[in-house]
């Protein structure tokens, strides 16, 4: 569950996507270690702003998978000029290799991060908001799709329920019953929910959909000054950030030998990047803080 | 405007724009990203694959469908994605992309791709989005449309039990296992090497394996079933007829 004070939540939807696609595009672009270093420090920090302490086993949980990454690379990779040991007869694990792999590992990593905290934060509602005036009629079969599904997992218990009730229970026997018990609880499922479409179907047409020539839609956004000033920060720092990338000061090289570049363009692509991934943690102790004095001051 | 000479132009321009994408798009994504990104085959492919999709949305939208096509391929979404629940007592089984061949057969290749795309995304809001997200939609969206042209042309139906069944497993180990075993190898991929590539599709293989076994399953044991009561439904209440249907 997502804490309650997410204060970058309470955003405009458009910023909240803006700021995800932002960190997702750049995280995948930049081999450079020290943008990376930055992506998975900040990608870290935004999700334990959201999670608070639980967010650690998560954090935790992504060691081995970089560990793990990281190490199997060399073996498919033979490049590099910093023989670490042979294997094989011969077959060389180099440093070089070692070093893509990691990049490769906290790229991977950065992307889950990131990922978690956006499906905290980008809604199934914000993000029909944002996309479904685009797609009116997919978009109101997803949002149909997402009210149905628990409600047929409900139907779903009930009939489990009611098998059990006649002694047709699903939960013994071989695979091969539990196959064919499921089975029968789907199609019966799938009856009842047809017949529930219908239903649905002439409901809606009852009421007119598909009558006037647009439909409209209510949702509790408002683009308020604050959105405003933070689209125009973020467009600069992305900006900036696209500048400096484009001028070669995020450049990096692995294999065969190791190349990082570290010029005028790194330092100040590397600021701007680190203020645009802080945005969202910045806002979220910015609020805690100010609660906190506030709540002293009572 | 004669039915006839409109069909021609709508034709020609889908016609033209799908010439424009892939005469200009496509090449111009693949010229940028090799000048600009590098290795970064994910960007890459994923542009690619919302290129894909993007004219079967599309053509959806403009048909303007009415609230019993909707409504269907809600419904049908809705019980691909909550399947799953059907088969708690069994480990890894997943009914889902049989379920939207299914809808495939029953309803045409469009309804097809539009159920699996659905679930796809839908299923991710419930499990958590990820970089798999639209490789997913992409793949279980392939199965659907293949099972209405399949059903289409009669090759696959609810009496031919056994051949659906068949032709469903071979697309889960042909096309959908191996679309998201790229996703896979593009996320984590270090580097195009004959050995790398091997190594991830050697690893998708059992994961691919069991979802073909349920495919294969769901196929068989429920194909005619829910197909003849998708038939039945079509018959009873005019469902997904398309234009007859629009009062």
């Amino acid at each position: 569950m997502t804490r309650e004070t997410d204060a970058f939540s309470a955003y405009h939807p458009m910023i909240n996507f803006t700021f995800f696609f932002g960190a997702f595009v750049c995280g995948m672009f930049f081999m450079h270690p020290v943008f990376l270093v930055c992506s998975v420090v900040f990608a870290a920090l935004y999700y334990l702003s959201i999670r608070g302490r639980r967010g650690w086993r998560y954090l935790f949980g992504m060691v081995p998978l970089f560990v793990f990454l990281s190490i199997i690379n060399p073996l498919f990779n033979t490049y590099g000029a910093h023989v670490l040991f042979t294997y094989f007869h011969g077959r060389p694990y180099t440093v070089e290799a070692l070093g893509y792999g990691m990049t490769i590992a906290a790229m991977v990593v950065t992307i889950f991060l990131w990922f978690a905290s956006y499906n905290a934060v980008m809604t199934s509602d914000k993000f029909m908001y944002l996309f479904g005036r685009f797609v009116p009629s997919v978009s109101l079969i997803f949002t149909m799709v997402l009210r149905l599904i628990p409600s047929y997992h409900k139907k779903t218990e009930q009939i489990r329920g009611a098998r059990r009730g006649i002694g047709m229970a699903a939960d013994t026997g071989t695979t091969q019953e539990k196959v064919r018990q499921g089975m029968t609880i789907l199609s019966a499922m799938m009856s009842w929910a047809l017949e529930g479409g219908i239903v649905m179907a002439d409901s809606m047409k009852s009421r007119g959909y598909g009558c006037s020539k647009k439909r409209t839609n209510y949702a509790l956004y408002r683009f308020a000054a604050r959105d405003k000033v933070m689209l125009g920060v973020m467009a600069a720092l992305l900006a900036v950030i696209a500048w400096c990338g484009m001028r070669g000061g995020a450049a990096a090289a692995y294999t065969p030998v190791f190349f990082m570049a570290g010029n005028f363009h790194t330092v100040i692509g590397v600021t701007a990047y680190a203020l645009f991934l802080a945005i969202p943690a910045v806002i979220n102790f910015t609020e805690d803080i100010i609660w906190h004095i506030l709540r002293s001051k009572i | 405007m004669s039915k006839e000479s409109e069909k021609k132009l709508k034709w020609n321009t889908k016609f033209a724009v799908s010439m424009l994408v892939v005469l200009f798009v496509v090449p111009g994504t693949l010229v940028a990203t090799w000048r600009f990104g590098g290795t970064n085959y994910y960007l890459c492919s994923l542009l690619l694959i919302l290129y894909a999709m993007v004219p079967f949305f599309i053509s959806f939208e403009r048909r303007k469908p009415q609230a019993r096509e909707l409504v269907t391929i809600a419904v049908m979404s809705a019980i691909a994605v909550a399947s799953r629940a059907a088969f708690i007592m069994v480990p890894f089984f997943k009914p889902m992309t049989g379920i939207i061949m299914i809808t495939g057969i029953a309803f045409g290749s469009e309804a097809g791709f539009l159920t699996g795309a659905v679930s796809a995304f839908a299923s991710n809001f419930i499990f958590g989005q990820g970089p798999w997200t639209p490789w997913q939609m992409f793949a279980y969206g392939v199965a659907g449309f293949l099972a209405g042209v399949l059903g289409k042309k009669g090759i696959i139906s609810g009496k031919e039990r056994l051949v659906t069944a068949i032709v469903g497993t071979i697309t889960v180990l042909l096309i959908v296992g191996p679309i998201l075993d790229t996703c896979t190898f593009f996320t984590v991929g270090t580097g195009m090497s004959t050995p790398s590539v091997l190594a991830v599709y050697m690893a998708g293989l059992p994961v691919n394996a069991v979802h073909a076994a349920a495919t294969f399953l769901t196929l068989f044991l429920l194909g005619r079933p829910m197909l003849e009561k998708l038939d039945r439904i079509k018959v009873k209440y005019g469902m997904m007829d398309g234009e007859e249907d629009a009062v």
